[in-house]
């Protein structure tokens, strides 16, 4: 996966800090082996434990995270995947908030 | 005392045909039922796909006074069992207590919805006064014997997906041994409904176009709705009164994982197969087709090859192993009954049907899964699984008559 996505090591973007809280409290992982090129694997979260992981990311952010299916069928093979997706998520999210609170063709008539 | 059991009644009604020849012509020319939800509202729904029954009219099959009884998984239980019942040419009512009813169980989840979403979201004072026997897990089991006038042992058995096999292998296992000489087993589900499908989509493990099984692009399974039944009996009384007899039921073999409450055990499923191998007294090499769970989940698949690896070893790549949940969607507790039917069918038509919507080899699950085109091949003895979530396995064997 190499896109043109939020980067997951951004150390000045507070949402990369609450996600991994998260995902180390659910997946029951010490959170400094979270790190962008952990496979989520070999980390041992097991799948239901990141189902848990994922709705309460979109809980605290109010946001749906669409299934990311990938070639191999696994939504997420590392951390860093992870954290794009979510990013990614939060702000189509955030952008289409505010485009529904300012239509781009001025004030509705 | 043990008796070979015979089947004598087929019937079946799921997203791809009303009836068993219906459903047979779509899974030989290899045609899904998956598309578009279009009986349930999808406003609020991320995934929108599904196997429904399009055009059930329930008018066409029941009065309005005993429809207001029945939950769909009811009505669809009952058409399915009509046609089973037909077909071979039994009156299960002349056998009184020696007759019995098992199916898989499951909750009314169109009365479940419609109920709450009166009560809670509409506002609504009261609900309907038959909520609670529609939405009991074995009012299906009542009604097949009220409708039938079965007597004897009558029950709903419940392991989540695997719930049609367990019943049906009960079934089995008491005509086998001497108590029953006539039963009725299968499943019925009809769990399309809005707040079942947003826990499925919760889960993350729905497709959002279709399902897969086994192809290495494959997304996650897709629900689907349906029934099957059969009608069993003791292989002598059957060849005295001059039935059909579509299959033999060989064998049924069930295990727990004891491990995840929804990831699969490859040890587990394998203890399954074996255990209705050892029942059927097959050797794994008289097998030649294994109708697969087979959901279209990345884990489910690779974990049912890995299984199949360890009980068929080198053989394997000469069994032919396909999902025909590909088609008929993950029929959820009748999926096993569903799929017993397609197993029954294969071996007395000599067709096996395909693994629909293969695209590409997945290195885990390189296996013979029968890509998306019927093969013409007389398969003597085959294998029938059913691995739910909660680790509860059950695997059927069966032989052509």
């Amino acid at each position: 996966m190499s896109q043109a996505l939020p980067s997951p090591s951004e150390p000045d973007d507070p949402r990369v800090g609450e996600i991994l809280d998260i995902v180390a409290k659910e997946g029951s992982v010490d959170r400094a082996l979270l790190t962008p090129d952990a496979s989520i694997e070999s980390l041992g979260i097991a799948s239901l434990d990141m189902v848990q992981a994922i709705f309460e990311i979109e809980a605290r952010f109010d946001v749906e995270i669409p299934v990311a299916a990938n070639d191999g069928g696994a939504e997420f093979a590392t951390v860093g995947d992870l954290l794009r997706h979510v990013l990614a998520a939060i702000d189509r999210q955030a952008a289409e908030d505010q485009a529904s609170r300012s239509p781009p063709g001025g004030p509705p008539a | 005392m043990s008796r070979r059991v015979a089947i004598t009644g087929l019937g079946g009604i799921a997203s791809t045909g009303p009836d068993v020849p219906a459903l047979w012509q779509s899974l030989c020319e290899g045609r899904s039922g998956i598309g578009p939800i279009a009986n349930i509202p999808t406003a609020r729904l991320s995934v929108r796909t599904a196997a429904e029954i399009a055009g059930f009219d329930p008018l066409a099959h029941f009065g309005t006074k005993r429809l207001a009884l029945l939950d769909r998984a009811s009505q669809l239980a009952l058409v399915a069992a009509r046609e089973a019942v037909r077909s071979s040419r039994l009156d299960p009512a002349s056998f009184g207590a020696r007759g019995g009813v098992v199916v898989g169980a499951v909750n009314g989840q169109g009365s479940i919805d419609d109920s709450y979403r009166s009560f809670y979201g509409e506002g609504a004072a009261r609900v309907h006064p038959f909520t609670i026997p529609r939405i009991m897990p074995s009012g299906m089991a009542s009604h097949l014997s009220i409708e039938f006038g079965l007597r004897g042992p009558t029950v709903a058995m419940a392991s989540a997906c695997a719930s049609s096999n367990h019943a049906i292998g009960h079934a089995f296992q008491m005509v086998r041994a001497g108590m029953l000489d006539c039963a009725i087993a299968g499943g019925a589900d009809a769990s399309i409904v809005v707040g079942f499908m947003k826990g499925w989509e919760a889960l993350r493990v729905l497709s959002p176009d279709t399902c897969r099984p086994f192809s290495a692009d494959r997304a996650g399974l897709v629900i689907g709705e349906g029934a099957a039944m059969f009608v069993l009996e003791p292989w002598e009384q059957a060849l005295s009164r001059g039935a059909t007899i579509h299959a033999e039921l060989k064998g049924f073999g069930s295990s727990a994982d004891a491990g995840d409450i929804t990831a699969p055990s490859a040890d587990g499923a394998a203890q399954a197969m074996r255990a209705a191998l050892d029942d059927a007294e097959l050797a794994p090499e008289e097998i030649g087709y294994v109708n697969a769970h087979g959901t279209g989940t990345r884990l489910n698949d690779r974990t049912e090859v890995a299984a199949l690896r360890a009980v068929f070893a080198a053989r394997l790549p000469g069994i032919a192993v396909s999902s025909t949940k590909s088609m008929l969607g993950h029929c959820m507790t009748a999926s096993g009954a569903l799929e017993l039917l397609a197993t029954v069918l294969a071996l007395r038509e000599g067709v096996l049907p395909p693994t629909a919507g293969f695209n590409r080899v997945d290195p885990e699950c390189d296996i013979d899964c029968v890509p998306n085109v019927a093969r013409v091949a007389r398969v003597r003895a085959a294998l029938s699984n059913s691995l739910a979530f909660g680790g509860l396995n059950a695997t059927l064997a069966v032989c052509a008559a």
